[in-house]
């Protein structure tokens, strides 16, 4: 059988770069065979994703040795659509790949500019629609979707085209656990009807009964690859050493519930939100402690980053009030005394050096110990001179949890800090926080991340539409 | 909510490309009254209550504005602003309709007054990105409070060049990147510069959108008349 996909001796490197992104990487995907690509961060799982579908080098220039061969094509002969229509691609932000205000127009774009005959189109609108259970959302604008709605979307439009694969680059980063679980269930599906999938991702436990086989990158080069059999036989300290996540969600329970925040550094009491006639925060009694990580995870649409934003003092509260060591504050207030590192953290780099971008608004000079200290701790030191937007997404995620250290806010709240992070950075940012609130301040974590939950985690508040359905201990096994 | 006219946008062009004209050749601010008043029918035809009532507030402001600030040299600027901002409404009266298109049809009716598909697809961009980079500012402006930096409105404009530098830096690094990730994403569904395009919906231009086009044209012309005659003049 002709493979689908066949790569030989792949070598791509990005200009003005002193090596290769990916170094003669060889392999073959036959049709109907799910591969799973993954590694550490910057190992070049994004690249090989790009070669996949074309955009390397036909959008992102670079130079590109080796052949690559699609459906028994040479790529350098196919214009980058007609390896759409082969191979559908499905990005990681859902915020950047949609070009069109409203979900029809989305799911009809690439028939559109394939000049699709207008009959057609709506046929395979209603298929695609059917086939991912979005019919309801066809007249939604896109900007108010869910995560998990945006994937599907996402997915259902590349599939408008009926393409034989689809190239997805960690299409669960931004997704719920719940949202997750579908997109595996939908995956699972698409590869019964017989779909190339081609999934690069961190997170494994989800495509564990789905995948054929595994591919394991480093620095570009393939390290190792194993049937589905012998990936799922690799113990936890292989998984480790290789700086992955586990095929299994972590085994934890919760224990007694917390009811009680007096003394709390932080609480809020009797929560509510509504915006734009929408009920974001019912009634919500939650706190955190000194010393402690306190995890707030629910579904997508749940009021967990709006509740961090209250408590913070980005939002104003419709009703309740917020106490910061037990004296009610006011919005400005809070501000001045919690830190809230973002999902994205190119929101938060605004100076021209690491050195400066730590030292903003700290009353901390480069000469304090402090300075030293956190510099070494979060391995900063031989960055100070780069610029904030050199670095890599978790180098970021270090420099804006310097910042907050050094700011010393008594209160730090993160929201997904390990979206897009391997196994190995995952629990290096769990160490870091767990640091940080043994030397007293309190860490609220908004996370999906189960995994990280279990290695960063002291309890868990836990919500659901609009409410705290509770927050309990966390025990670990 | 059905508008009451429901215009092949087509119509929308002609009449921002008419009322661009009337706006460099008009001279007297009874002749921006009189379109802008047309403007706010247009508005009212396809039920943007919210939004004429808006405009004709800011109107109201900017004229304000601009009667307190003539003859004060050091706020010439701001004056200028003023004038230009509250002309350039009417025009901005029209694009309403355009942001509510679909892309199909948007594209559709670029290739049919055979303009560039390129300008189509340049149109689709900026409508989809204006709200994205609202989203952006405000992300990054609730971010610099905890670098203690435009916490409130008085520390704000004292420090001006600093929030001005603190936030037009990293809105230009996410919509560079944005930028990058949806051209990425566009390309590889086929969305080209080259190609023709088969819109979901059909695109026809009707005989009530020609009467819309003559109608409000014929009183631009009228209007634009009265104004080099100095007949609105007072």
């Amino acid at each position: 059988m002709t493979p689908l996909i066949d790569l030989e001796n792949i070598t791509f490197t990005y200009p003005g770069a002193g090596q290769a992104s990916l170094n003669n990487i060889s392999m073959s995907i036959s049709p109907g065979e799910c591969v799973l690509v993954t590694g550490q961060s910057g190992c070049g799982k994004s690249t090989l994703t790009r070669i996949l579908n074309g955009l390397c080098p036909k959008f992102y220039e670079g130079s590109l040795r080796g052949r690559y061969l699609l459906d028994g094509r040479d790529i350098g002969n196919i214009s980058l659509d007609e390896i759409g229509n082969t191979l559908g691609s499905v990005f990681q932000d859902p915020r950047s790949q949609f070009f069109c205000k409203y979900v029809r127009d989305e799911l009809v774009l690439a028939m559109e500019n394939n000049c699709v005959p207008r009959a057609e189109m709506q046929e395979r609108l209603l298929e695609v629609s059917e086939l991912l259970g979005i019919e309801k959302l066809s007249h939604r604008e896109m900007r108010t979707l869910s995560s998990g709605e945006k994937q599907k979307v996402a997915i259902a439009s590349v599939f408008a085209m009926r393409p034989a694969g689809l190239v997805l680059d960690e299409p669960s980063a931004n997704l719920d656990t719940n949202a997750t679980a579908q997109l595996g269930t939908f995956l699972a599906q698409l590869k019964r009807n017989g779909h190339t999938l081609v999934v690069s991702e961190h997170r494994l436990y989800y495509l564990r009964d789905i995948f054929d086989r595994l591919i394991v990158l480093k620095d570009g080069e393939i390290i190792a690859e194993y049937t589905r059999a012998e990936a799922l036989s690799l113990t936890p300290k292989e998984l480790r050493s290789m700086g992955l996540r586990m095929f299994d969600a972590p085994e934890f329970s919760v224990d007694r519930s917390i009811r009680e925040y007096k003394n709390s550094p932080i609480r809020g009491e009797r929560l509510s939100l509504r915006l734009n006639d929408t009920q974001i925060l019912h009634d919500v009694d939650v706190g955190a402690a000194n010393g402690r990580v306190t995890a707030i995870t629910g579904s997508n649409g749940a009021g967990k980053t709006s509740l961090c934003r209250v408590l913070t003092g980005l939002q104003k509260e419709s009703s309740g009030m917020v106490y910061l060591n037990e004296q009610p504050t006011k919005r400005k207030a809070r501000i001045k005394h919690t830190f809230f590192v973002q999902q994205d953290v190119d929101y938060q780099l605004y100076t021209p050096s690491v050195e400066t971008e730590i030292l903003m608004a700290s009353s901390v000079s480069k000469a304090d110990p402090l300075f030293s200290d956190t510099v070494r701790y979060l391995g900063l030191e031989n960055l100070l001179e780069r610029h904030p937007n050199t670095l890599s997404g978790g180098q970021k995620q270090r420099v804006l949890i310097a910042a907050a250290i050094l700011r010393d806010a008594p209160v730090m709240v993160l929201d997904e800090p390990t979206s897009g992070l391997d196994g190995h950075h995952m629990r290096e940012v769990g160490k870091i926080l767990r640091q940080i609130a043994a030397d007293g301040k309190s860490v609220l974590l908004i996370t999906h991340d189960t995994e990280f939950i279990h290695e960063a985690a002291d309890s868990i508040v836990y919500m659901d539409r609009s409410k705290v359905s509770y927050h309990r201990e966390l025990i670990r096994e | 909510m059905k508008p009451f006219c429901q215009a092949d946008l087509r119509v929308n062009l002609w009449l921002i490309f008419v009322n661009a004209i009337m706006f460099l050749i008009c001279a007297h601010e009874t002749s921006f009254i009189a379109l802008f008043a047309l403007a706010c029918l247009w508005l009212l035809l396809r039920k943007q209550y919210k939004k004429a009532a808006g405009f004709i507030a800011a109107y109201i402001t900017l004229c304000f504005l601009s009667e307190i600030l003539i003859g004060i040299r050091s706020l010439t600027t701001i004056w200028f602003f003023t004038m230009f901002s509250r002309h350039l409404l009417i025009t901005i009266s029209y694009v309403d309709g355009l942001a509510d298109a679909h892309t199909g049809t948007l594209l559709t009716v670029f290739e049919r007054i055979r303009l560039p598909k390129a300008a189509g697809i340049s149109t689709v961009v900026l409508l989809r990105f204006i709200p994205t980079i609202a989203y952006e500012y405000h992300a990054i402006r609730g971010s610099l409070k905890f670098r203690g930096v435009g916490i409130t409105i008085r520390q704000t404009l004292l420090h001006l060049p600093k929030n001005f530098e603190c936030t037009i830096i990293p809105l230009l690094m996410r919509t560079t990147r944005i930028a990058e990730e949806l051209s990425a994403a566009a390309m590889v569904r086929g969305v080209r510069t080259t190609n023709k395009i088969v819109s979901f919906d059909e695109v026809h231009f009707r005989l009530s959108d020609g009467i819309i086009c003559v109608i409000f044209s014929l009183y631009a012309i009228i209007v634009c008349l009265a104004d080099r005659l100095n007949m609105l003049s007072f």
